[in-house]
């Protein structure tokens, strides 16, 4: 038996290792990562990072106390299927699940088994007392059957097979396919110092998992010309290539952006803070799960659903 | 490590070894040496204490190689340095080779028994460009080598600066069809396809003497249009009137240093003693039965100074004739929750 207590003290002493990159097990764990995904040290480490701050001792404890979460030992099993590409996208939803008092089983990605492994690894040598609450385990047919909630990230084909087999007693949370998009309004790209930041913010925002991923902007919306932006963001970044939009006014940019209204997860902008209202609005209008500034798309607060409101699913 | 080498070396040049031995040595020479490699293996839990079989030393995705420096020595000593040539997100893989003659000896094993297994001697008409154009491609070393090692007289290149050299290639083949030369004819699949069109606008045919062979690597995968391999042959019967027997197809990747061949229209593909494929169910990660369709995981023993294990997302099935290909693991698979923003604006 643990309390929530301890489920607290083991995520604080969890998230100092992660951020610690010298530690031996995360720089092993960080040279695995880029055998398994191909990504740079740097990505890697960007990744890392946008999953690990938002889980400071201080933002749990806020977290657990405005998302009304109810502690219940033991409240059950849940079964999450991790992605390939976005390989931290989990960690929020283990987190989510212990708070609550749930076990989890990871089932890994077939093409990203790294990051699954090495967090198990963590959880003995950091959180002992989490250790009976977090297996990584290979699929096997069944699996789906035997737990009380089942929660996965991929294709929206994939999600339909898995839901398939989940027993019609659990509870099934998919998060399917989904796209971001960039907004960089005219009065960014006028004076230079803000166009560069812009430039660096959307850099950051596509770094880690370049154009993979539900968060990252795989289209960039310009209200101007584009091409300098392009150019910019081509020198720091020649890897990646987001698709460039130019759009004239809000109007505009809502109507090109209601063509894509079933699939959009988040937006990010770059303009006068001002706008913000006026952003919040559209993201409403459009079902967004989050509209924030450029260069924070990577960075949900645990706060972010996407989608579903797991906690609500799980109570 | 001289000891291992000549062991290598001596399966490479013969075709005889003990693979499994061979595999689980390689596979410790390559854990102690190659740095990201043994990281992945400890978080794995697969190391060389714990591996017992050959099947079971892990295997790294294709894309491990567009990171890190996966290799077993300082990558600035490396004798050549390949990379892929499609690539996604502009960032290719490099597959850092530190002695080319492992890599010359499996390729000259192959290409010896499926290309000349008649001892012709032959000019080799290469529709691909020259290394001097292409110095980081596999493929174009691999043409450099069997030109130096078995052209004759009359060899060359007919892709120079990007372009098929249609018109010319088309001159050298009436003039060796002429003199009743046969020759070898070695290239992309998409070059071949390009070079069929140019005669079917001329509406002209080159009729190939007896004994000619035609060898294709690629596929067609690039080209807006897909061509069957039963099109294909029945091209090159058309337009050379070369035999679907001597249409020989290669299959390999700049992440592999051994490569497969097929023939035919009904391909099956096999590989020298010292690569073997199994055909991995994408749901368990395990090797499935003959017969089912799976990712191949290919286990190169001439990849001594980089990783001999590699997991692709080739779709295939064996049976008892070799390897049928079935393209790739779908863009859905790999992407996962990721959506693709432009297929959407295509189709919505």
């Amino acid at each position: 038996m643990i309390s929530l207590a301890d489920v607290i003290q083991s995520l604080d002493a969890l998230q100092h290792a992660w951020l610690t990159f010298q530690e031996p097990l995360i720089h092993r764990t960080l040279q695995a990562l880029g055998v398994s995904t191909g990504r740079s040290r740097k990505a890697i480490e960007t990744a890392l990072r946008n999953a690990w701050v938002p889980l400071e001792k201080k933002e749990i404890q806020e977290f657990i106390q405005r998302e009304d979460i109810v502690w219940k030992d033991p409240r059950g099993s849940v079964l999450i299927l991790a992605p390939s590409t976005v390989y931290t996208a989990w960690l929020p939803t283990v987190v989510t699940c212990w708070l609550m008092g749930y076990s989890v089983r990871l089932k890994p990605s077939r093409s990203e088994p790294i990051y699954p492994a090495a967090f198990a690894e963590s959880v003995k040598r950091w959180a002992p007392a989490l250790a009976d609450r977090c297996r990584v385990m290979p699929w096997r047919e069944g699996l789906a059957k035997e737990v009380d909630a089942v929660i996965m990230f991929g294709s929206d084909d994939s999600v339909k097979a898995v839901q398939a087999e989940t027993s019609s007693s659990s509870l099934f949370v998919g998060y399917g396919s989904k796209l971001s998009v960039a907004v960089v309004f005219e009065e960014t790209l006028l004076a230079t110092p803000l166009r560069k930041a812009a430039v660096h913010h959307l850099y950051d925002d596509l770094l880690p998992f370049a154009l993979e991923g539900c968060l990252s902007p795989q289209q960039v919306f310009i209200q101007g010309p584009t091409t300098q932006f392009q150019q910019e963001f081509k020198a720091l970044n020649p890897e990646v290539e987001p698709q460039w939009r130019h759009f004239r006014d809000e109007e505009d940019l809502e109507h090109e952006l209601v063509k894509l209204k079933p699939f959009l997860s988040t937006l990010g902008w770059a303009g006068d803070l001002s706008k913000g209202g006026a952003m919040d609005k559209l993201g409403r209008e459009l079902g967004l799960t989050r509209v924030c500034l450029l260069g924070e798309m990577q960075r949900p607060t645990l706060r972010w659903h996407n989608g579903q409101n797991l906690i609500q699913v799980l109570k | 490590m001289q000891r291992l080498d000549q062991t290598l070396e001596r399966f490479l040049r013969t075709g005889e070894g003990a693979f499994e031995s061979l595999a689980l040595e390689i596979f410790k020479h390559q854990f102690d040496l190659n740095g990201p490699y043994r990281a992945y293996c400890k978080t794995l839990k697969c190391t060389p204490d714990q591996v017992k079989r050959w099947e079971d030393i892990p295997a790294v995705p294709v894309k491990a190689f567009k990171s890190d420096d996966l290799c077993t020595f300082n990558p600035a000593l490396a004798a050549a340095i390949f990379h892929s040539s499609g690539t996604t997100e502009n960032r290719p893989s490099r597959h850092f080779i530190k002695d080319l003659s492992f890599y010359e000896a499996s390729l000259r094993f192959s290409f010896e028994r499926e290309m000349l297994h008649d001892n012709a001697a032959l000019p080799f008409m290469v529709l691909t460009p020259p290394p001097s154009e292409a110095p980081h491609s596999s493929l174009a070393w691999m043409m450099d080598v069997v030109m130096r090692k078995w052209g004759k007289a009359g060899s060359g290149y007919f892709i120079q600066r990007g372009r098929l050299n249609d018109f010319y290639l088309s001159l050298r083949l009436s003039r060796h069809a002429a003199e009743g030369q046969p020759v070898a004819l070695l290239g992309t699949t998409i070059g071949f396809v390009a070079f069929f069109e140019f005669l079917n606008e001329r509406q002209k045919t080159i009729p190939l003497p007896a004994g000619s062979r035609l060898l294709d690597t690629g596929g067609t995968k690039s080209l807006k249009r897909d061509i069957s391999r039963s099109s294909f042959v029945e091209a090159a019967k058309e337009f050379f009137d070369i035999e679907p027997v001597n249409c020989v197809s290669e299959y390999g990747m700049c992440e592999l240093s051994s490569q497969m061949y097929a023939r035919g229209k009904m391909l099956r593909y096999a590989g020298p003693p010292w690569l073997r494929t199994l055909v991995i169910d994408p749901n368990t990660n395990e090797p499935a039965p003959d017969g089912v369709v799976g990712l191949l995981r290919h286990f190169d023993l001439a990849n001594l100074d980089s990783v001999l294990a590699l997991q692709t997302e080739d779709l295939g099935r064996k049976d008892a004739q070799g390897i049928e290909l079935l393209g790739r693991a779908s863009d859905a698979e790999i992407r996962g929750c990721s959506l693709q923003a432009d297929s959407l604006l295509r189709n919505g």
